[in-house]
C-alpha cells in the first residue's frame, strides 16, 4: 500500500474498477446491500498507532499508515457478507472533497480531523470552514488543514453557507490548477470517469476510519444513489444508535423510527432509500449538490439536510443510507451544547425549521391547511409542555410557529428555490415518510407511557405526581421477579401483612359484604348508584335535603367519587372498599410509609398492624364513619410527606404534592389538619430557629402543604372555618347514638374513642405505655420527640372533643363528638415512637449483664404485641355494629316511586325515642344518600318545621298537617320498633289517612294538595310538577305551563326561599321576563314563591349556581396548579449522556470504534 | 444505653395534668329526659255518632255540648267552630255551637234511615267537645232505652259482651268520616278463643258512609264475645248495639260502651244496684293466660269478695262471670288486676232492661255526659270512684234549651270521694229545659277518678235503665319535642 493517504491509488488499484459497466443500469433491488471491504485494512497493530497519533497534534496530511485498521466486530459482519453478497457492480473512481464546518467546536474538533486523517479511503481534498468561532476551532484548522484550506464564513449565516464557502474555496482552488503542498488538490482527471462528491462533516461528528470507504462502496453498489449518509452512533455511548435514516412526520417531528437509546446490534443495518440523511456525514454527489443550489439559506441550522434531501427527491434523486458507514456524533447544537449565537434556543430553532420545511413543500392548495395543522399541533404540544412545568419548552413552541406567521417571505424564498431546481412534487417521497398509523401508535404508545409511568416515553421520568404515593420501589411485593415469585410474597412481611389484614376485615364485617342493599348505618348514608350522582352532589349549588339546601358540599364526596371512577363508576362498591377494606388499606399504608423510619420489617408490620387494628379504627369501621377510614389511610403519607418537605433537601413540587395529600386529610378531617396546622407551626419555628437553623425556605413549602388545602377547597373551607363546631365533628351524621356518653378521659389516653365497635379499655395498654417508654432512648429522641409533640396535640385535641358539647350546623341539639381522629393520631404517634425505639434494642441487651431494664422491656415489649392480636381476635369473633346492608330507601316502593314522579311530594319518616322525643326527618324522592348528612340546610329550616310535627304526633287536630302539606309532605312512615301509642294518636289526626301498616311499619298519606310545588291563589292550590322529574337537581326546577287563571296568584315553589332562584316567564312572543320573588302569607311563608301572571304562562324555575361554578373554577384551577407543580418536571434527557464536561473524547476509542 | 429518664417523667406528667383537668372540665352529656314537655289544647275533634239502633218507632236525639271552661277555648268563640253534621256534611242552624258552652241537638224520631252523624270542633271550640246519641223506644218492638257516647275516630276499638246465640242480635257498626273508604278487621274472640270468621276481615267502609255487621253472621252460637275492631286503612267509628228477644218480647237492648284497651289495671264502673245478673266478661288477648284478681270499689270502700276474687283467663278467650252474688245489690266499681293486659266489660240486666258498663282506665280532669233527659220519671246516677287516691270533683250541668246559645252551668256541687271508695251522686235535673250535660272535672290536686251514670226511668212497661263510662273530655294533648334527626332516614 501507498504511505500516502491522499492519492487514489487504491481505487485505481480496485481490481473490478475497471471491469464496471454502467452504474446506471443496475436497478436498485439487486444491488448487494453490503459493501466489499479492503482486506488490507485488518492489521492490529494500527489500533497502537491511533493512540499514538491522539497525543501529538493532528496534522494532515498525515504520514500515519492508517490504511491498515482492524475492528473486531467490523471483521465479522465483513466476513459474513463477503460470502454472501454478489460481486457484480464495478467501483468507479471517486474523487472525495470534505468539508468540515466548525464553529465553536474545539472540544470536539481534534477527534474529527484526526478520525478524517485516519480514513481508510482517504479524502481527496478537505477544506475547514470556520463560521465565526471565538474559540480555538480556526487555528485548529489551520494547523491541521493548512491556512489555504481554510476559509471564514461569516458568523450567522448558517451551516448552508458555511458549507457553501468551502465548495466555492475547493472550486477556486481547482481552477488555480494544483496547489503546493503534500497532496493534489483532487481535480479529477477527468469528468467523464471520475464522480465527484462532496463529503459533509460537522465539528462534533467524527466518522468511523472506515466511513468514507463504506459510503463510496454503498455508492458504487448503488449508482443512482446521489445523497448518501452514514449510520450514526453516540459519542459518549459509541453503540448508542442516533440515526440511521431520518424523515418528518406530518407535525414536523423528526422520525429516526428508533427506540430512545436503542443500542446498535445491526438491527437496522441494510443500505436502503430514506427520506433524509443528517448533514453531520452526507456524502453528495457534486452535480446534485450544484444543481440544488445547496442548502437552503433560510435553514441556518436545522432541518436543511432534510430539506435538501427531500428537494433531491423531488429533483428525481435517490437519497441512501449507508448503514456500514459509521459515524459519531455529538449532536451539539440540537442539545445547547454550543455557545452558539446560530440557535440560542435549539428547540425553537428546530421546531420553526421544521415548520419551515414543511410549509416550503406543501403544496399551494394545502399549505394553509399544513399550516392550520401546524399551529393547533404546537398549541397541543405547548400545553403539554406546560404540564410538565417546562415553560421554556412551550414558549419556544408558540413562536416557532410565530415567527413564521411574522416572517412569510422566508417561507417564499424557500418555495421559489424548490421551484427552481426541483420538477417533481413533494410527494414522491410520500412513501419515506411515516404513515399516519405509525405516528397514532406512536402518541398512543407515549400517552400510554406517560399513564402506566413505564415505557420508553418516559421512562427516566418517576411520574409519581405524590411524591409520596405508593409508586416504584415502595410497593416491593408487586415486585416482578419472574423466579419464585410466589415464594417471595408468601414470605414478604408485606404480602402477609396485607393478607391477614383483609382476612381479618373481612371476617370482622362478615354480614356485610353479600345480599342486597347498600351499605348503611351510624354515620353513614347509603351510597347513590353511581359515582356520577355523588358526583352531581359535590357539583351542585343547591342541594335536595329537606326543603332545600345550599350548603356547600364537603369535598371528601369528591374523594369518593375518585375511588367509585376507579371501581367502574359503582359508588356503593367506593364507599364498601373505603370502609370494611378500611384496615387493610390504613395498615398497607402504615407499612410503607414507615419504610424509611422503620428499615425492620419485622417491627414495621407490628407497627403497621397495630395501627390498622386502633380502636379507633374498628370503632370508624363499625360505626360507619367513612372519614376515619380514608383518614387513616391518608394520614400516613401526608405526615411522610412533610417529614420530607421540612428536611433541607425537600422541594417546592413535594409540597404541592404535600398540599394534595393534606387536602385529603383536611377534607375527612379539619380537626386533623388543625393539628397538622399548629404541629407545622412548631416544627417549622423550630427548624428555623432551632439548632439545625434550616433556610427559611423550609416555613414556605410547609406553609404551601398546609394552606394551599385551604385555597382548594373553598369555599367548604370558608364554610368550615365560620362553622367551627365542623373542626370537632367529622363527615357523616354525628348523632349521639353513635358516640358513648359515658366516656372517660383517660380512656381516650388508653386510645378507646368509645362508640360501638370497642374493644376493650386495657388491650391498647401496651401501646400506650410502650410508647411513652420510648421516650427513654435519648438517642433515638431527635424521631421519637417529634412524634410525642404530635401525640400531645393530638391528645389535646381528644380531650377538647371530650369536654366540648356541640351542634353541628344544621342539627338542633347538642351532640358530643367522637374523638376517634384524635385516638387514630395518638395512637398513630405512640406506635411509630414504639416502633422506632424498640430497634437495635436487642442487640443492646445481648451481653449486657441482668438490669431490671430487661424484664420491663419484655413486659412492655409482649403488651405491645399482644395489642393489635386480641383486637384482631376480638373484631374477627364480631363487634356490635350499628352498620347493615339495607335497601338505599327507607320507603315503601310505592312510596319511593311516587316520591321521583313529577309531583315529586316528600314523605316525613318518624321515630319515638326512649324519653319521648319524636325524631323525624323530611325525606326527598327515595331518601337521604351519602351527602346528604352534611347538605343539610341551617336548624333555622327545622325550627320552623318542628312544631308541626310536634303537633301531629300529639294528635292535637291543629293546622299542622295542612302546613306539612304546604311541605309537600305526602306520607308519613312511621319506622318499626316505635311505641304505638303514636299510631293510635296518628290515627286519629285528621288529615292523616292510614295506608297501611307491616312488620310494625306504619304509614299515612296526608290529604290535600301534597305536590311541592303548586299555585296558590284563592280558590285554593293547584298542583305544579317539577322539571327534574326522578333527579335531585335545580337546573330548571319547575319548568312548564301554569293552569290557567287570573287574579293575585302565586306560584310557591316549596323550596326554601332564597336569593339564589330565579324564575322566568316566556311570553306568547318568546320573550323572556323575570318574576320578582313574591311573599307568601300564611303556612306557605317559609316558600320561594313568584307571582304568576293572568293566563297560563310558562315558567322556568332556576337555582342560580353561578357562584358555585366559580368557585369550582378556582378550585379546578388550583387543584391543576398544585398537579403540574407536584408532576414530575419535564426530564430532558439526552440519549447520548455526557460522561464528563467538558465534552472530551476518548480519542482511541474514536478511532478504534469501541466504547470507552 | 444511655437513658433519658426527664422526658418520659415529662411526658407522663403532662398526659396526667391533662387528663384530671379534662375529668374535671367534662360537660355531662344532656340526658334524653331533659326533653320539655309542652301541653297544649288540641285544635280539632271529630266524635262519630253510631247509627241509631232498632226500629222505626225509636226515637233518637244526638246532642253534643261544648263543655266550657277550658284552656285553649276563646269567650266568644271566633276562631273556632262546632256542631253536629250528617255525613256527607248536613248542617242546621241549630246544630251549630257558637260558643263555650254552647249544645246542639239532630233529633229524628220514625225515620229507619238516619245518615251517621259527626260532631266536630275545631280551632277553640275543638276542647270540651261531647257527644251522645240517644234512642228511646218505650213501648214498640224495641222497648228500650239506649245510649251512648260518641267516639272518637280511630284505628282500633275494643267490645267486650256481645253475643250470638238464639235471639240475640249484636250488630257493629263501622262509620268512616273520611273520604276515602277505609279498611276494617273485625277480631272476635270467644270462650275458645279467636273465631275463625274470615267474614269479618278485610271489610270496605265507604267514604263518609257507614257499614252494619251483624256478630251472629260471623260467629253463630257463640255466647260471649269480645270483638276487636282494627282499622288497617283509614280511620273509623265503632259502635256496638245489642238486642236481645225472648220470644217476641225485648229483654232489653242498649249499646256496648268501647272498653279500654289492653291494660294490667282496669276499672269496671257503673255496675247498678239492684237485682239482676251482672255478667262481667273478661278478655285477655295475647299469647299468655291471665290471671285476673277482682276487687269490689263500693260506697264504703275497697274489698275483695270472698268468692270470685280470682278469675283465670286462657289466652284469647272470653271468660264470663255473674258477680251478683258477691255485689250485695249495691253500686260499685270493679278494680280488675292482672299479670297480663286484659279487656273487660260487664252486661248488666234490671229487670226486662240490660245495660252495659265497660273497662275504663282512671283519669284527672273533665269527663262528661250529654243529653241526659228531664223528665219526671228519670232518675240520674253518677257513680264516682277514687280507686288511688282521695278525689275532690265539681259536679256541674248544661242545660239545653232551644233556641239558647250558651248554657250557664248551674247546680256545681264539689264532692269529695275518699280514697278507695265510690260516691252514688243523684243529679238533681234542672228544670224548664229539654235535656242537660252532665260535666264531672277533677279539681287541682285531686286524686284519679273513673265515672259512669246509670239512668232509670220509670215506664208503664217496666224500667228502662241505661249509662255507659264517661271517657275523659279531650282538652288537652301532651306536645312532645321534636327534633329532627337525618338518622330516623337509615333502617
Amino acid at each position: 500500500m501507498t504511505d500516502d493517504p491522499w492519492r487514489d491509488e487504491d481505487v485505481r488499484d480496485d481490481p473490478w474498477h475497471d471491469e464496471a459497466g454502467p452504474a446506471d443500469d443496475f436497478p436498485a433491488e439487486d444491488l448487494p446491500n453490503e459493501g466489499f471491504p479492503n482486506p488490507d485494512v485488518f492489521d492490529a497493530e494500527s489500533a497502537s498507532d491511533a493512540v499514538r497519533a491522539a497525543d501529538e497534534p493532528v496534522v494532515l496530511p498525515s504520514s500515519l499508515g492508517t490504511d491498515e485498521q482492524i475492528t473486531e466486530w467490523f471483521s465479522v459482519e465483513d466476513g459474513l457478507s463477503r460470502d454472501d453478497g454478489p460481486e457484480a457492480l464495478p467501483r468507479r473512481r471517486h474523487h472525495v472533497t470534505t468539508i468540515v464546518v466548525a464553529h465553536e467546536g474545539d472540544v470536539w474538533l481534534p477527534a474529527v480531523l484526526t478520525t478524517l486523517a485516519h480514513q481508510t479511503r482517504p479524502t481527496d481534498d478537505v477544506i475547514g470552514v470556520d463560521a465565526g468561532s471565538h474559540d480555538g476551532s480556526l487555528a485548529l484548522l489551520r494547523d491541521s488543514l493548512g491556512e489555504d484550506r481554510v476559509v471564514n464564513s461569516p458568523e450567522n449565516a448558517g451551516f448552508g453557507a458555511g458549507v457553501a464557502a468551502g465548495v466555492a474555496l475547493h472550486d477556486a482552488r481547482v481552477q488555480q490548477g494544483g496547489m503546493g503542498g503534500a497532496g493534489d488538490p483532487g481535480a479529477p482527471t477527468s469528468a467523464d470517469d471520475v464522480v465527484s462528491w462532496v463529503w459533509l462533516l460537522h465539528d462534533d461528528s467524527a466518522p468511523d476510519v472506515t466511513c468514507l470507504s463504506d459510503l463510496l462502496t454503498t455508492a458504487d453498489d448503488h449508482p443512482s444513489a446521489t445523497v448518501l449518509g452514514p449510520k450514526i452512533l453516540g459519542w459518549h455511548d459509541r453503540r448508542l444508535l442516533l440515526e440511521a435514516g431520518v424523515t418528518i412526520s406530518g407535525s414536523g417531528r423528526r422520525v429516526t423510527g428508533l427506540e430512545r437509546r436503542e443500542h446498535d446490534q445491526g438491527q437496522h443495518d441494510g443500505a436502503r432509500d430514506v427520506m433524509a440523511v443528517s448533514s453531520a456525514g452526507m456524502l453528495v454527489r457534486r452535480d446534485v449538490w450544484d444543481r440544488l443550489e445547496g442548502f437552503d439559506p433560510t435553514l441556518p441550522l436545522f432541518r436543511d439536510d432534510l430539506d435538501f434531501c427531500w428537494r433531491a427527491h423531488r429533483a428525481d434523486e435517490r437519497v441512501f443510507v449507508a448503514t456500514d458507514a459509521v459515524i459519531h456524533h455529538r449532536e451539539a447544537s440540537a442539545h445547547g451544547r454550543r455557545a452558539d449565537d446560530l440557535a440560542p434556543r435549539p428547540h425553537r430553532a428546530d421546531r420553526e425549521a421544521a415548520v419551515h420545511v414543511l410549509l416550503a413543500h406543501a403544496a399551494t392548495w394545502a399549505a394553509p391547511f399544513v399550516a392550520l395543522r401546524l399551529i393547533v399541533g404546537s398549541l397541543a404540544r405547548a400545553l403539554v409542555y406546560l404540564l410538565g412545568k417546562d415553560v421554556v419548552a412551550a414558549r419556544d413552541e408558540v413562536s416557532a410557529v410565530l415567527a413564521l406567521a411574522l416572517h412569510p417571505s422566508k417561507v417564499r424564498s424557500s418555495r421559489d428555490l424548490i421551484r427552481r431546481t426541483t420538477t417533481l412534487p413533494a410527494s414522491v417521497a410520500r412513501h419515506l415518510r411515516p404513515s399516519v398509523r405509525s405516528q397514532v401508535r406512536q402518541v398512543l404508545e407515549m400517552v400510554g407511557g406517560i399513564a402506566t409511568t413505564s415505557g420508553s416515553a418516559s421512562d427516566q421520568a418517576s411520574v409519581s405526581g405524590l411524591d409520596s404515593g405508593p409508586v416504584g420501589e415502595d410497593v416491593d411485593f408487586l415486585a416482578d421477579d419472574s423466579s419464585g415469585l410466589v415464594r417471595r410474597l408468601l414470605t414478604a412481611p408485606s404480602f402477609l401483612l396485607t393478607v391477614l389484614l383483609v382476612v381479618i376485615a373481612v371476617i370482622g364485617t362478615r354480614g356485610l359484604w353479600l345480599g342486597e342493599g347498600v351499605l348503611q348505618g351510624g354515620a353513614l348514608f347509603p351510597a347513590p348508584p353511581g359515582a356520577g350522582d355523588l358526583w352531581q352532589t359535590y357539583l351542585s349549588a343547591w342541594h335536595d335535603v329537606g326543603p332545600g339546601s345550599t350548603t356547600p358540599a364537603p369535598p371528601y364526596l369528591a374523594v369518593v367519587t375518585a375511588v367509585a371512577v376507579l371501581l367502574l363508576g359503582k359508588a356503593p362498591t367506593a364507599v364498601t372498599v373505603i370502609l370494611l377494606l378500611g384496615i387493610p388499606l390504613a395498615g398497607i399504608a402504615a407499612y410503607v410509609t414507615m419504610r424509611g423510619l422503620v428499615p425492620q420489617k419485622g417491627i414495621r408490620f407490628w407497627a403497621a398492624a397495630a395501627y390498622a387494628l386502633l380502636p379507633a379504627m374498628t370503632g370508624a369501621v363499625a360505626s360507619g364513619r367513612i372519614g376515619t377510614t380514608i383518614l387513616a389511610i391518608a394520614l400516613p403519607f401526608a405526615l411522610r410527606s412533610l417529614v420530607r418537605i421540612s428536611a433541607e433537601r425537600g422541594t417546592y413540587r413535594r409540597a404541592a404534592g404535600t398540599a394534595l395529600l393534606v387536602a385529603i386529610v383536611m377534607s375527612v378531617s379539619p380537626g386533623v389538619w388543625l393539628l397538622l396546622v399548629v404541629g407545622g407551626v412548631v416544627a417549622g419555628g423550630w427548624l428555623v430557629l432551632g439548632p439545625t437553623r434550616r433556610r427559611r425556605a423550609v416555613l414556605g413549602r410547609l406553609a404551601i402543604g398546609l394552606l394551599a388545602p385551604v385555597v382548594l377547597l373553598l369555599p367548604w373551607s370558608g364554610y368550615v372555618l365560620t362553622h367551627p363546631s365542623l373542626i370537632l365533628l367529622e363527615p357523616g351524621l354525628n348523632g349521639g347514638a353513635i358516640t358513648d356518653p359515658g366516656l372517660a378521659p383517660w380512656h381516650v389516653l388508653l386510645l378507646h374513642p368509645g362508640g360501638p365497635g370497642m374493644t376493650p379499655v386495657w388491650i391498647s395498654v401496651g401501646i400506650v405505655v410502650a410508647g411513652l417508654l420510648a421516650l427513654l432512648r435519648r438517642d433515638r429522641l431527635h424521631i421519637t420527640g417529634g412524634f410525642a409533640v404530635l401525640g400531645a396535640l393530638a391528645l389535646a385535641f381528644g380531650y377538647l372533643q371530650l369536654i366540648l358539647l356541640v351542634t353541628p350546623p344544621g342539627a338542633t341539639s347538642e351532640v358530643r363528638p367522637w374523638p376517634g381522629q384524635a385516638t387514630l393520631v395518638l395512637g398513630l404517634a405512640l406506635i411509630a415512637m414504639a416502633a422506632v425505639a424498640v430497634q437495635g434494642l436487642r442487640d443492646r441487651f445481648v451481653g449486657t449483664s441482668f438490669t431490671l431494664g430487661q424484664p420491663v422491656a419484655l413486659l412492655v415489649a409482649v403488651g405491645a404485641l399482644l395489642a393489635p392480636v386480641l383486637t384482631a381476635g376480638w373484631y374477627a369473633t364480631g363487634l356490635s355494629t350499628v352498620m347493615t346492608k339495607a335497601p338505599a330507601s327507607p320507603l315503601p316502593a310505592f312510596v319511593a316511586a311516587d316520591s321521583l314522579s313529577a309531583q315529586a311530594p316528600r314523605s316525613l319518616i318518624i321515630a319515638s325515642d326512649a324519653a319521648g322525643r319524636v325524631r323525624y326527618s323530611l325525606l326527598n324522592g327515595e331518601g337521604p344518600h351519602l351527602g346528604d348528612a352534611e347538605t343539610g340546610p341551617p336548624a333555622e329550616v327545622w325550627e320552623t318545621l318542628d312544631p308541626y310535627v310536634s303537633a301531629m304526633v300529639s294528635g292535637r287536630g291543629g293546622d299542622e298537617v295542612e302546613a306539612l302539606a304546604g311541605y309537600g309532605v305526602r306520607y308519613v312512615v312511621m319506622a318499626e320498633g316505635n311505641s304505638t301509642d303514636l299510631v293510635s294518636t296518628l290515627d286519629a289526626e285528621p288529615g292523616l289517612r292510614r295506608l297501611s301498616s307491616s312488620d310494625g311499619e306504619v304509614l299515612w298519606r296526608v290529604s290535600g294538595v301534597t305536590t311541592r310545588a303548586r299555585v296558590a291563589s284563592a280558590s285554593g292550590p293547584a298542583p305544579v310538577g317539577i322539571a327534574a322529574e326522578g333527579t335531585r337537581t335545580a337546573d330548571p326546577y319547575i319548568s312548564q305551563i301554569l293552569p290557567e287563571g287570573t287574579g293575585e296568584r302565586a306560584l310557591v315553589a316549596g323550596v326554601t326561599a332564597d336569593a339564589g332562584w330565579r324564575s322566568d316567564v316566556v311570553d306568547a312572543e318568546g320573550g323572556v321576563r323575570s318574576l320578582p320573588a313574591a311573599t307568601v302569607s300564611g303556612l306557605l311563608d317559609w316558600s320561594q314563591a313568584f307571582p304568576v301572571p293572568n293566563g297560563a304562562p310558562l315558567v322556568e324555575v332556576t337555582y342560580d349556581g353561578s357562584a358555585r361554578d366559580r368557585w369550582l373554577v378556582l378550585q379546578l384551577i388550583t387543584l391543576l396548579v398544585l398537579v403540574v407543580m407536584a408532576l414530575p418536571e419535564r426530564v430532558r434527557s439526552e440519549a447520548d449522556e455526557d460522561v464528563d464536561r467538558p465534552d472530551a473524547i476518548d480519542v482511541d476509542a474514536a478511532i478504534v470504534g469501541e466504547a470507552p | 444505653m444511655r437513658l433519658s429518664y426527664r422526658w418520659l417523667i415529662g411526658a407522663i406528667g403532662v398526659a396526667v395534668v391533662a387528663t384530671g383537668a379534662a375529668t374535671l372540665l367534662q360537660q355531662a352529656q344532656p340526658t334524653l329526659t331533659d326533653a320539655a314537655v309542652q301541653v297544649e289544647p288540641i285544635g280539632s275533634a271529630v266524635l262519630l255518632c253510631p247509627e241509631p239502633g232498632a226500629s222505626s218507632d225509636l226515637g233518637v236525639r244526638v246532642t253534643a255540648a261544648v263543655v266550657p271552661g277550658l284552656p285553649g277555648q276563646n269567650a266568644e268563640g271566633d276562631d273556632g267552630s262546632a256542631g253536629l253534621r250528617t255525613l256527607p256534611g248536613k248542617e242546621s242552624a241549630q246544630s251549630r255551637i257558637r260558643v263555650p258552652g254552647g249544645q246542639a241537638e239532630i233529633e229524628a224520631f220514625g225515620s229507619t234511615a238516619l245518615p251517621p252523624i259527626e260532631a266536630y270542633g275545631e280551632g277553640s271550640l275543638a276542647p270540651g267537645l261531647v257527644a251522645a246519641q240517644w234512642g228511646r223506644d218505650p213501648g214498640g218492638a224495641g222497648r228500650s232505652l239506649a245510649s251512648t257516647d260518641c267516639a272518637v275516630a280511630s284505628s282500633e276499638f275494643w267490645f267486650v259482651g256481645g253475643g250470638a246465640i238464639a235471639g240475640r242480635r249484636t250488630q257493629i257498626v263501622l262509620v268512616n268520616p273520611d273520604e276515602n273508604a277505609a279498611i276494617v278487621d273485625l277480631i272476635i274472640r270467644g270462650p275458645d278463643g279467636i273465631i275463625d270468621a274470615p267474614a269479618g276481615r278485610g271489610l270496605v267502609v265507604p267514604g263518609q258512609d257507614r257499614l252494619v255487621v251483624r256478630l251472629d253472621v260471623l260467629a253463630p252460637g257463640v255466647p260471649a264475645t269480645a270483638v276487636q275492631v282494627l282499622a288497617r286503612t283509614g280511620r273509623v267509628g265503632a259502635a256496638v248495639d245489642d238486642e236481645q228477644r225472648s220470644g217476641l218480647t225485648n229483654v232489653g237492648s242498649d249499646w256496648i260502651p268501647q272498653a279500654a284497651p289492653p291494660s294490667r289495671t282496669v276499672y269496671v264502673p257503673g255496675v247498678i244496684n239492684g237485682d239482676g245478673a251482672r255478667v262481667l266478661s273478661v278478655t285477655a288477648p295475647g299469647d299468655d293466660d291471665a290471671v285476673v284478681d277482682i276487687e269490689i270499689i263500693a260506697e264504703d270502700g275497697t274489698y275483695a269478695p270472698a268468692e270470685r276474687s280470682r278469675i283465670e283467663v286462657s289466652a284469647d278467650s272470653v271468660v264470663a262471670i255473674d258477680m251478683s252474688p258477691v255485689l250485695n245489690r249495691e253500686p260499685a266499681t270493679l278494680k280488675l288486676t292482672s299479670d297480663v293486659p286484659i279487656v273487660a266489660g260487664m252486661r248488666q240486666f234490671f229487670g226486662n232492661e240490660t245495660s252495659f258498663t265497660a273497662g275504663a282506665l282512671p283519669f284527672t280532669g273533665a269527663a262528661a255526659a250529654s243529653g241526659l233527659p228531664v223528665r219526671t220519671a228519670t232518675e240520674v246516677r253518677v257513680a264516682i270512684a277514687a280507686p288511688e287516691e282521695e278525689a275532690t270533683v265539681e259536679l256541674s250541668l248544661l242545660p239545653y234549651k232551644r233556641g239558647r246559645e250558651a248554657a250557664e252551668p248551674t247546680g256545681v256541687r264539689t264532692i269529695t270521694i275518699p280514697a278507695g271508695t265510690l260516691k252514688w251522686v243523684r243529679i238533681s235535673p234542672p228544670t224548664g229545659v229539654d235535656w242537660y250535660t252532665a260535666v264531672v272535672a277533677t279539681q287541682e290536686g285531686s286524686g284519679p277518678i273513673v265515672v259512669a251514670h246509670r239512668l232509670k226511668e220509670k215506664s208503664r212497661f217496666g224500667d228502662l235503665v241505661t249509662g255507659y263510662p264517661w271517657p275523659p273530655l279531650r282538652t288537652e294533648v301532651v306536645i312532645p319535642t321534636s327534633v329532627q334527626d337525618p338518622a330516623v332516614a337509615m333502617r
